[in-house]
């Protein structure tokens, strides 16, 4: 048996152990007696206090709030209800139609984009050029590094409460996301080792005041660890 | 009426006498009861907003689809509880589990076994939990086992239980570890083992 299999079965559950909807009940004494041996039960007790005690912390509350809002918007019956009733006329009939004239707009627009193109804008080819007031500067990582990063740095945003930071695959597959409300955060280990010398990562961090309007973003950032010479 | 005053059973007993928008309408102010909470623990598992956003209305849909299952036998957010851990835990990735392993091992004192002793390590599972439990402080054992135990990423630990301290659950870690090892070299100079 691999060691990982082993600790982890020597600290599941044993048929002894609390059912998770005995936590917030009176416990027998038998139970109780269970728990004061029980290192795992003593973990499920505690966690289940920290669910149950719905107090946020100061530098969560915005976060929090943001989810709640979200979690409200997403589950109104309100937005259900108008938007069935927004959709409600769309028998199959109509939507056969609906589907054909779709259709036909898209090839008339691809054929539009296609053989009467406006000419490009022109691209930013000034490196040193600088965003308006939502450019937010990194301080590090950026560039090649001789050993993998454990944390990622940034210039303080005046009116920023909090940052959210995302670390990607070179084709933008998100490997990691956080929220700081610091101007700077740690990388979870499990990340930096993934970052083995020739792997080469984004990252990019956005600033978001307390009305939860992103106020300052940073570019994609290159980091690349060096092979070992 | 005012359902203010009702607490989250009756409630749910209210909106199981109803049907169609009445009833959805009272199961939303049952969940919306529970939005910062879920929120709070989402937010501290995933440690991003919109993911934790994601993981919350998991969480309430999973909830919806099986409000039929919830028998009163516990309060409400008990067995709401209940979904959200199960949703978090089986969203753990378990791609980089813990990679010591082998040594905490020697740490409590398992690894002087043979394959065939290996494979009554579950009996003595609940020893070994005993032995944290009288080792151990209440945070150590907390981050030992959701680490070892569940598998859990360190920083997740960290904000899961709101450690404070500049390394967060890898210091209480290495305290636990320490201890263990202390502990183990005091049983075997007594001719004791777990």
């Amino acid at each position: 048996m691999h060691a990982d299999d082993a600790l982890k079965q020597m600290l599941s559950l044993t048929p002894q152990c609390l059912a998770v909807d005995r936590l917030s009940e009176t416990l027998t004494n038998s139970e109780r007696q269970h728990v004061e041996r029980c290192s795992r039960c003593q973990t499920e007790l505690q966690l289940w206090r920290e669910f149950d005690l719905a107090e946020p912390s100061a530098d969560e509350g915005a976060a929090i709030q943001w989810i709640v809002a979200e979690l409200a918007r997403r589950n109104s019956p309100a937005t259900e209800a108008s938007s069935a009733r927004r959709f409600g006329w769309l028998t199959p009939s109509v939507r056969r139609w609906a589907g054909a004239a779709a259709s036909v707009a898209m090839l008339a627009t691809f054929g539009y984009l296609a053989w009467d193109r406006e000419p490009p804008v022109r691209e930013r080819t000034n490196a040193n050029e600088t965003y308006r007031t939502e450019s937010l500067q990194v301080v590090r990582p950026v560039g090649d590094l001789a050993s993998a990063p454990e944390a990622l740095e940034w210039v303080v945003v005046p009116g920023a409460v909090g940052y959210d930071v995302e670390v990607l695959e070179v084709d933008h597959t998100v490997l990691w996301r956080a929220t700081s409300s610091a101007a700077r955060i740690d990388l979870p280990p499990t990340l930096v080792r993934k970052l083995v010398p020739g792997k080469t990562i984004l990252w990019q961090v956005r600033a978001h005041n307390a009305a939860d309007r992103v106020i300052a973003q940073s570019g994609l950032e290159r980091v690349r660890i060096e092979l070992s010479k | 009426m005012g359902y203010a005053e009702l607490s989250d059973e009756e409630l749910l007993a209210e909106a199981r006498r109803l049907t169609g928008p009445k009833r959805e309408a009272l199961v939303n102010e049952l969940f919306s009861r529970h939005y910062q909470r879920v929120g709070r623990w989402c937010l501290r598992f995933t440690g991003h907003r919109e993911s934790a956003a994601d993981l919350a209305q998991d969480v309430f849909l999973k909830a919806h689809r099986h409000l039929d299952s919830f028998k009163a036998t516990s309060r409400f957010s008990t067995w709401l509880y209940s979904i959200v851990r199960n949703e978090s835990f089986n969203r753990l990735q378990r791609a980089s589990p813990p990679t010591d392993s082998d040594e905490v091992l020697a740490d409590v004192a398992a690894l002087d076994e043979g394959p065939e002793e290996l494979a009554d390590r579950s009996e003595r599972g609940q020893h070994v939990r005993e032995f944290l439990a009288e080792t151990l402080d209440r945070l150590e054992r907390a981050v030992f086992v959701l680490h070892y135990g569940e598998e859990m990423p360190l920083e997740a630990v960290t904000r899961l239980l709101r450690l404070e301290n500049t390394s967060g659950a890898k210091a209480y870690i290495v305290s636990a570890r320490r201890k263990l090892a202390k502990a183990t070299r005091r049983l075997r100079s007594r001719g004791e083992i777990l």
